[in-house]
Parts: C-alpha cells; structure tokens; sequence
C-alpha cells in the first residue's frame, strides 16, 4: 500500500520547493507528511521516500532517527512527550514520568490499549519557566504539572479522543518574582503562575 | 610555495595542503581517527586541535605588523581548531605542543573514551588499535567519569562478514564516508543521535544475498577502533600472534597489494595493502574473504595415486613412480601440458622450458584471450583515473576487477589522491569533499546485460551479445562523422571520445572472451588507450613467455588426439580419449576427481615469484607462513614430472626461473617493489587461437567469486547462495521454470546448480545469462526439467 500514490499533487508540490537535483532535500516534508497522517513512519514508507528522493532507505532512516519528532513505532493519539532536561528535572519530572508510567500502564514506546496515549522522553522543550511540562502531539504544551492537574488533563484528553486538546491555561513567559519575601512564578500579566497553586 | 611554523621548524607546502598534512610534513604528529588518505577530510572526531594563527594583509596588500616586534602581527584562532580541515596560508604558525593544544587533545581523547568499552583484551583490534595507540600516547593515563558507562549491542551483523560493535565505535565516520565516496554506494548511515548513534544499514539484500555490495570489507581496515570486525577472522588470534606477509593477491588481474596475516600455519586474515599506483588501499570482498579453501579441510595436501580405481593417498615418490608407469610408452613430444594462468612468471618459464626439453607443441594456459594485451596502448590505473573520457565495454567491472571499477570511481570524482609529502599521501586532502559532484558524462557503459558501473555512468546501454565489433564500428563511425545515424548512447559516447585528450577505453570478458584480437583491433582504431581486463592473474604475463600451443598444438580444452596430459590448476573434466593425466590441484573437485595422479598444488600464498597485473605491472609474491603440507609448486611438479620422465631440467626453483626471467626482462626478479615496476625491455608476446565457445543458449557473465572459494567456504557459499540463472519471462515459460525455482543446469557440460530469477522488464539480456566462474559469449545451457516439468 504506497501512501504517496494518490497525493501526486503534494508530491510535486513538495519536490517543487528544491533544486531539481537536491531532491534529497525534500525528505523532512514528506515525513513530515506520514508522521502527521500515520503517527510513525514505517519501514515500507521510509523505502517510499527514498524512492521519491532518489536517495537511499539508510539516508531517509539517519536522518529520521536523528530528530525525535519522527517516530519509528506508532503512537497513541495523543503522544505524550515529557521533558526529562535540568529545569523539568529539578521541578520534577522524573515524579511525573513514572506517575504517567503507572497511570497509563506503559512504558516508551507503547501505546494504552485504547489507542489514546503514548509516552516519549524527550529533551528540553524551550519552557524552563513553566517546569515540569509536556507537548501532547504537535497540539501544544502542558505545562507546570502537578499529579492533580495531570490528572484533570488526562480525563480532559480521554473526554475528547479525537486528538483536540484543551486550551492552554498557563500563559507563558513565566517570570521568577520576589514577592513579600517568597520566590514566586508569575506570568507576563502579572498573575501568579497555576503551577504553584 | 607558502611558508609555515610548526612549533619551531619553517617548512614550505604547497598551497591547499591542509594544516594536518603540513605539521606531519614537519616532522610533528598530532592523534586523529577521522581523517584518511583517501577520504575527504570533515574533522569528526575533533582529536587533531591544534592551535593556529596566520598574519593578515592591509587593504593595501602589506602585512599588518606588530609594533613590539616588528615582524607581521599573528592572528589566532580561538581556543584550539582541528587542523585537518584548516588549510594553511603563508606565515601561518602551527602550535601542536603549546600546553592549550596538549590539553586540548587530551580532553577530546577522554571524551572519547568515556563510553569506549574496556574490553581490549578479547578485542580483535587491540595491539593494532589507533584509539589504543592515540590514548597512550595522548590521553590523561586514568579515567575520571565516574558514572554507568553507555552500552550497547555488541555484536550487531552489518553482513555475513561484518560484525558491528555499537559500543566500541567513535563515530568517526570513516565507514560512512568510505560507502558514498569510494565505492558509491550510499550503503551505511548514522542512525539517531548524540551518544545513542550508532552505524547501520536499511539497503536490502541483492540477488546474491550481499546487502552491503563487494567492497564492504574495506571499512573494517580503515575503522580505527574494534567497532567493524572481520567476521572470518573474529576471534581467530591477536595482533602480534600473526604472521603478517605483504603480497599481490592473484585471485584476478588487478595487482592488489594485500597482506596476509597467518597464524599457527593457517591463514586467519587477509587485509588491503597499500600500494597508491594500483588499488590504494582498498580490495574487494572476495581478495580479502575468500581465502579459507586455502585451510579448508577439502585442500589437498599429499599426492594421490590411483589404485585399483580408486585414488589413495600417497608420497611424491610413489606419485613420481606412478607417473612414470603411466607415461613409459608415452611419445613425450606428444605429451599435452597445460596450466592455469594464475600462476607466477617463475612457474611460467619453468613450463615453458619444461615443455621445450620435452620438444612437445602441446602447451597453454588457460583461460586466456586469443591476443596479446600489450600489443595495444594500455594506460596505468592512475591514468585511468585522471582520464577525461572512459568508455567500458562489454564489462562487469564490479565482479570482474574491482581496482579498475574503482579508480573509475575516482575518475568520476575528478580528483585523485596524489598529494605526496614525507608522511605518504596526504592524509587530509582538502580537494575531497564529502558528496562530491561525480562528472557521470565522462563514463560510458556499453554491456551485454545490465551492469552495476550503469547506475553512475551517464551514458549508458545494453546491447546485443556479441555485438561489441558492431558497437566499436558504430563508434568510430560516429566519432568520425557526427551526422553517423546510430543510438544516442552510442553518438553520446563518440562525442564524449572526439572531444577527450586523454581518453580510456576499457574491455572486458564479454567483448574479449571469444575473439579478442578482432575486438582489441576494432578499439585500437578509436585512438585512446585500451585496457583490457585480462581473462586470468596472470594473463597480462604469461602472454611473453612461449606458453601457447605450436602448429597443430592442442590447445586447452581442444584435446583430440591426446593421449597423455598434465594439467595444473582447476580443470572442469577429463578431457576425452586421454589414457593418462596428471593433474596438479589444490582440491579434489572436477578433472582431478577423474585423474590417474593428482599431485599436491600450492597456493598462491604459498609461493615467492612475480605477476603482472592489467596494467603490465610486474609486481612481487610473497610466500606467507602457511602449512600447505607436501604441497609444491607448479615448478615443484614440474621437477617430478621430469624425474619421472627422465628430462634434465634447466629450470629447478624460483632462483634459476628469476635468472631467465632477468635476461628477458631486464629485471631483478629477486628484488621486485612492493609498488611494482614496469620492465626496460619487453619480449614479443605471444597469442594463439584460443577455444572459443559458440552458438549456445546462454549468456555466461563473471563472479567475483571463485569456484573455489565457494567449494572451501561454507559461510561464503551460504552468504552468496546459488549462482543466478537470469531469464526473460519468455525465455522462463519457454524451459518451464518459476522465478526463484532452484534448477539443475548443463552448461558446457558441467553440471550447476543455479536459481532462476525471472525478469518481466527489457533490461534482462536476450538469452537466459547464468553467472559464474567461467566467462564467455555463450555457451550450451540444458536445463534439466524441475520435478513439475514436463518434458
């Protein structure tokens, strides 16, 4: 079963982006294009795209382990991907891995039995201020997770099933404020951050 | 030439030299693990820091002084730079021992180390390890990481013969790089990232069950930590067990230097040699695996002598009496004496001379093409590799000689690693980049079937078989009138020649194997220089000594009317009528099954002597520490033939063979260079009628593997499988064979098993092509119905 076969427009559209003969090039769109529609990217489409680019399996596979937005194995619905770098780490994210762990009952790699979730540890995600934080899919950030409010999300997340998550209410930047004494988080509006409540 | 200051000494490169090739031309070392001779230079693995600085000019040309001192002021990069991809310029000033370079290298090397398993002592590599030999000589001494080393897989097969580490490897991506830009073949890549990379292959296995091609074996030598171990030699010894012998590997015409590393009178290993003029430093699979028929328990090692019908055991005394009884009433002018052209010029002319004492016209080697090679204008490989048009001819050069297969890579490149300096050949040339433009339209590809160097030529097409004289015509039609009505490969090709200076033509066993001298006159015609592949090791040498066969002599495989034969090498049958032969084998297969003595061979690792390679390159061999047990050579054979038949013989060892040689030659056949010589003088060479096949039904095309390799090697018979009978689908219904049906086949003869592959597409040949050992135009091809078969 070929997943470009009938999408020759995207195709063209995407190899008319390079030089006719870089078409090597056009390798992150096109698994970009599988990894959003199929959730991983398999080794029969990793064989596809090297055909399409006229390069080599080995190529498309180098350079699709090498960024961990690509996934090799399928993914749940919503793919959970904690940071583990130092901010989430001080914050705690070693806590909330292995809490995401028993919660859901698996591992990396896995995917519950429903189908919805699946987890990945993933290096720092640019919001050292809202620590511990996940990206749920490519949907958006988690952020500033406590048990309770991971829990809220995940019943939020498996009210929904169809991919969609809630708003984000932590707004970021979050600033490092010396308030009456105390070191608070507090967003770009002034408030005190929902993380430390 | 530009200036430059390693440290305290003033030295003069030229320009474009890189940083690390000037401070080695210095006299000065720094580690590295990236770099190689003949790879482009990316600074991976960041061991080779040094610092450096130039002067800079004023916008009016004058250097910018430095008022303290009143010489141009030196501009420093910061920190330390890897020199290996920093090219120098004048007044640049090197500093590989100022203590912020020391320092430097020595954290990188423990960075380097931090993961790298401490497992040297079961390592294949240790004692011969560059990360051993760099860390001793620029590392802290002791590890300060306290922390869980990475691990990984430890034995992760690459292929039947490479056997990956994950754990020992550097990253330093020799091996990546040697796929892409030696071979071409985009055959290996990283795989994830950080300290979780590790090497692997996603290409899919080809018919013959390789997934990492014919050249994979290379990346092991070239690998500077135990990470690609040789899966034949895994475990067999270390490093300074081994006996190491540098020699020319004679399993075809190429020359490769090789060195053969033997242990306990066994051969364990086989690497590349270095010789820069031939194959640098890169062999093919079967010249470095294809060696344990040499040791395998199938090796004959006594003389055999036949016994009420049955070969037994015997000594060469017994053998020499039994020769003798066999030959008494034999006319010893009729005497048919023949060997294979895989032997030394010394056994050669020990032949010659033995067949002339014997006054017998009935003398050939085989295989061999039925004109000289050096009758036409050969070029070096060098040459080949800077030519500006080559144009391949009925050839698989992949299978049939992996060196000019590629120097034509190098070729397409445009850039040949030539850059000498007092270290050897550059070890960073900054002219070879990493995927570099290859200049595909000065390769053409003419061949008979699909072939391999097809994928990299831009000009390219398959044409019918036995229509290389048609082609050649064809081409020096078009090359003289441009308006020449033909195919586009063909008037793309005679273009690309009327327009070349320095233009190669090269033709292989397809376009040589049944009429060469036709074909090599038609070529000769076009003007370039020809380099034809020659059918055996040695062809290219034999060709001067009087090894054909006289008027009315029996040529090899045309044996009617002889009654008495000696054979040396592999033959395939007993020829017909003969009433007595004597064949001199290393394994008991085919004619020697058949034979009345069989007498003990050497094997060509066993033996000192000389060979020439394609290009007329007279090169040593070396006799390595094997145990071949009474085995001799052919001029061991020969002095028992002769004793046997009480002829005096001028020519009894490789001495008084070098003696005649010297006189022919002009040479001093006991000091040849490892690098090969050309000759002051040379002999006429000779060339005869050779047997030719004809009028058959199948298309015979080469293998790099040699019969006996896969009859003394299960894992390389197992890794390579059955031959591959090729067939159109037409041709498929018209036998009644499936596509991967395994079949029983007749050619010439000989009984094979193959496997049949059934090709829908045109690019299939226009009869069933069946590959193997033997190579020529066509041949008898009866396949003998599968059980389903009808008929």
């Amino acid at each position: 079963m070929s997943f470009f076969a009938n999408k020759q427009n995207l195709v063209s559209d995407i190899l008319r982006r390079y030089p006719t003969d870089r078409k090597r090039s056009a390798v992150m769109p096109l698994l970009r294009e599988v990894q959003n529609a199929e959730g991983y990217v398999s080794d029969e489409r990793i064989a596809e795209i090297a055909g399409i680019i006229e390069s080599t399996a080995t190529e498309v596979m180098s350079v699709m382990s090498f960024y961990s937005t690509y996934s090799s194995i399928p993914t749940g619905k919503y793919h959970l991907q904690v940071c583990m770098t130092l901010s989430c780490a001080l914050a705690g994210s070693d806590q909330l891995w292995d809490y995401l762990q028993d919660k859901l009952e698996i591992s990396q790699g896995e995917v519950t039995s429903d189908g919805l979730f699946s987890l990945q540890r993933v290096e720092c995600l640019g919001s050292c201020g809202t620590a511990p934080l996940m990206q749920i899919s490519d949907a958006g950030y988690a952020e500033c997770l406590t048990k309770k409010r991971t829990d809220a999300l995940l019943e939020e997340l498996k009210r929904r099933g169809d991919g969609s998550i809630p708003a984000n209410d932590t707004p970021t930047p979050v600033f490092v404020k010396h308030i009456d004494g105390r070191v608070v988080q507090v967003t770009s509006d002034g408030q005190i951050a929902g993380g430390n409540a | 030439m530009p200036k430059v200051i390693v440290n305290d000494r003033e030295i003069e490169v030229a320009n474009g030299t890189s940083a690390l090739d000037a401070l080695f031309h210095a006299g000065f070392d720094v580690p590295y693990f990236c770099s190689n001779e003949y790879l482009s230079p990316v600074g991976a693995c960041r061991m080779c820091l040094v610092e450096a600085g130039s002067p800079r000019k004023n916008p009016d040309g004058s250097w910018m002084m430095d008022d303290a001192t009143g010489q141009p002021k030196l501009f420093f990069f910061p920190g330390t730079v890897a020199s290996c991809t920093l090219a120098i310029s004048e007044g640049m000033v090197i500093k590989t021992t100022s203590a912020p370079a020391v320092k430097a290298q020595a954290g990188m090397m423990e960075f380097t180390l931090i993961n790298h398993p401490l497992d040297c002592p079961t390592c294949d590599k240790g004692g011969a390890c560059e990360l051993q030999d760099r860390a001793y000589e620029y590392g802290y001494g002791e590890a300060r990481f306290e922390f869980t080393r990475r691990h990984a897989d430890k034995h992760h097969a690459l292929s039947d013969f490479i056997v990956l580490d994950k754990e020992r490897c550097i990253h330093c991506k020799r091996c990546v790089r040697y796929f892409e830009e030696i071979p071409g073949e985009e055959k290996l890549d990283f795989i994830e990232r950080g300290g979780h990379t590790y090497i692997d292959s996603m290409e899919s296995e080809d018919l013959a069950g390789r997934n990492l091609g014919n050249f994979s074996g290379n990346i092991g030598d070239i690998c500077p930590v135990g990470a690609l171990l040789d899966n034949v030699a895994r475990f067999r010894g270390r490093n300074w067990e081994y006996d190491c012998t540098q020699t020319t590997a004679m399993n075809n015409a190429d020359g490769a230097s090789i060195w053969v590393d033997a242990r306990t009178g066994r051969i364990e290993r086989i690497r590349a040699g270095s010789n820069s003029s031939v194959n640098e430093i890169w062999i093919n699979d079967a010249t470095r695996y294809g060696h344990e028929w040499v040791d395998a328990d199938s090796r004959l090692k006594t003389p055999l002598v036949r016994k009420n019908g049955k070969l037994e055991p015997a000594s060469w005394d017994e053998a020499v009496a039994a020769i003798k009884a066999g030959l008494i009433s034999t006319d010893k002018t009729k005497l048919g004496v023949y060997s294979s052209a895989d032997i030394t010029l010394e056994e050669g002319v020990a032949l010659e001379k033995f067949a002339a004492a014997l006054g017998t016209i009935n003398v050939d080697h085989f295989p061999r093409l039925n004109a000289a090679l050096s009758s036409v204008n050969r070029p070096t490989l060098d040459e080949l590799a800077r030519a500006d048009a080559v144009i391949v001819i009925g050839a698989d050069l992949y299978e049939e000689s992996g060196t000019t297969y590629l120097r034509i890579e190098e070729m397409l490149k445009g850039v040949v690693s030539d850059l000498k300096y007092n270290h050897g050949t550059a070890l960073a040339d900054l002219r070879l980049k990493e995927r570099m433009d290859r200049k595909r339209n000065k390769l053409a590809v003419f061949a008979p079937i699909r072939v391999k160097q097809m994928e990299h030529a831009g000009i390219s097409e398959v044409y019918a078989i036995g229509g290389e004289l048609e082609l050649l015509k064809q081409l020096l039609a078009s090359k003289s009138n441009s308006n020449f009505e033909t195919t586009p490969a063909i008037s793309s090709a005679a273009k690309l020649l009327a327009g070349a200076k320095n233009a190669v033509i090269v033709l292989g066993s397809f376009a040589l194997a049944s009429d060469a001298a036709s074909v090599l006159a038609a070529a000769a015609k076009l003007g370039a220089k020809i380099l034809p592949i020659p059918a055996a090791a040695n062809g290219a040498g034999l060709e001067f000594l009087n090894l054909t066969p006289g008027q009315n002599g029996r040529t090899y495989g045309q044996f009617e009317g002889l009654k008495t034969a000696f054979i040396s090498g592999y033959a395939a049958d007993r020829p017909k009528d003969l009433e007595f032969l004597v064949v001199h084998t290393t394994q008991l297969v085919g004619a020697a099954l058949k034979a009345d003595v069989v007498l003990p061979q050497a094997s060509n690792y066993e033996k000192r002597g000389t060979t020439v390679n394609l290009e007329g390159r007279f090169l040593p061999v070396q006799q390595a520490a094997v145990n071949g047990g009474e085995s001799m050579d052919l001029i061991g054979a020969i002095s028992a033939l002769a004793d046997a038949l009480d002829v005096k013989l001028e020519i009894r060892g490789t001495r008084s063979a070098g003696r005649e040689l010297n006189t022919r030659f002009g040479l001093d056949f006991e000091n040849i260079p490892l690098e090969g010589v050309f000759p002051s003088k040379k002999p006429t060479a000779k060339a005869a009628a050779t047997l030719r096949f004809g009028g058959g039904d199948v298309l015979l095309t080469p293998r790099m593997w040699q019969e006996k390799m896969l009859i003394g090697s299960a894992r390389v018979r197992e890794s390579i499988g059955l031959d591959n009978l090729m067939l159109s689908s037409t041709d498929a219904s018209k036998f009644g064979v499936k596509d991967g049906e395994k079949l029983e086949v007749n050619v010439n003869g000989q009984d094979r098993t193959v496997i049949a592959r059934v090709f829908n597409t045109a690019s299939v040949p226009s009869l069933p092509a069946l590959e193997g050992d033997v190579v020529g135009s066509s041949a008898v091809l009866k396949v003998a119905m599968a059980a389903s078969g009808d008929d």
